[in-house]
């Protein structure tokens, strides 16, 4: 799995591939943020271009506290070969272009993020055992 | 911050999120409190217009029982007991400090 940090804005980058009813998959980098705890989230635009199907909806909480509904859309997901199928939900903000990782996305990868040196390591437990 | 109104539900002819909630969540209420503490943390898919729902470990799962049943109906998911945070966006990931965080999703 590709992961690294944006130069540009500092932040913990993880590239997956992304498909709706349509064939091709689209490679997107998202945002991994660790106080997302559901699986991901993606900008309508992303949603359009891979023909995601909308199949859901439910109330999510935000930082600030409050809660909204967000609609979900059945997005596969591809992970270094494997495919997961996940509802994800919409960022109904067009001024966000781009995707955000959840912690459920990545079960069961570990991964470690050092922001001193920006630096991001994802990684199975087969993976660090070896190492250690 | 990353749900606001900018974005009407009308303009893009998306179902009112709003009135479809308030008509689940009086389902989920109705389900009462010994059902909710007893499956809290699984996810409940209710199809709202019949008022059946369906218990999954995942969001995925239990929306994919419920699709089973009603293909074409937009399905209500949350978990139970507890109401899914999405941080997106509100903290940004400029850290000039030099520690580093290890999560094991």
């Amino acid at each position: 799995m590709h992961a690294y940090f944006d130069a540009q804005d500092g932040s913990p980058k993880v590239v997956i591939k992304i498909r709706g009813t349509k064939r091709n998959y689209k490679e997107v980098a998202g945002l991994l943020d660790t106080g997302h705890n559901g699986s991901l989230s993606l900008p309508i635009l992303d949603l359009i271009a891979i023909g995601a199907k909308m199949e859901s909806f439910g109330p999510v909480g935000l930082a600030d506290g409050s809660t909204t509904n967000v609609f979900y859309f059945s997005v596969s997901v591809e992970i270094d070969g494997t495919v997961k199928k996940v509802q994800a939900s919409m960022i109904s903000n067009p001024g966000i272009r781009e995707p955000i990782i959840g912690l459920e996305l990545l079960s069961p990868y570990i991964a470690y993020i050092d922001f001193g040196k920006k630096r991001i390591i994802l990684t199975t437990e087969a993976e660090l055992k070896k190492t250690i | 911050m990353m749900y606001n109104d900018n974005m009407s539900d009308a303009k893009y002819n998306l179902p009112n999120l709003d009135q479809l909630s308030d008509k689940a969540s009086s389902i989920y209420m109705s389900l009462g409190e010994e059902f909710i503490s007893s499956n809290e943390g699984k996810f409940i898919a209710i199809e709202i217009e019949s008022g059946d729902y369906f218990l999954g470990e995942t969001r995925e799962e239990a929306v994919a029982k419920a699709k089973q049943k009603y293909p074409s109906k937009i399905i209500f998911i949350r978990r139970i007991g507890v109401v899914e945070k999405l941080q997106q966006h509100s903290a940004p990931f400029n850290y000039s400090g030099g520690y580093s965080h290890a999560c094991v999703f």
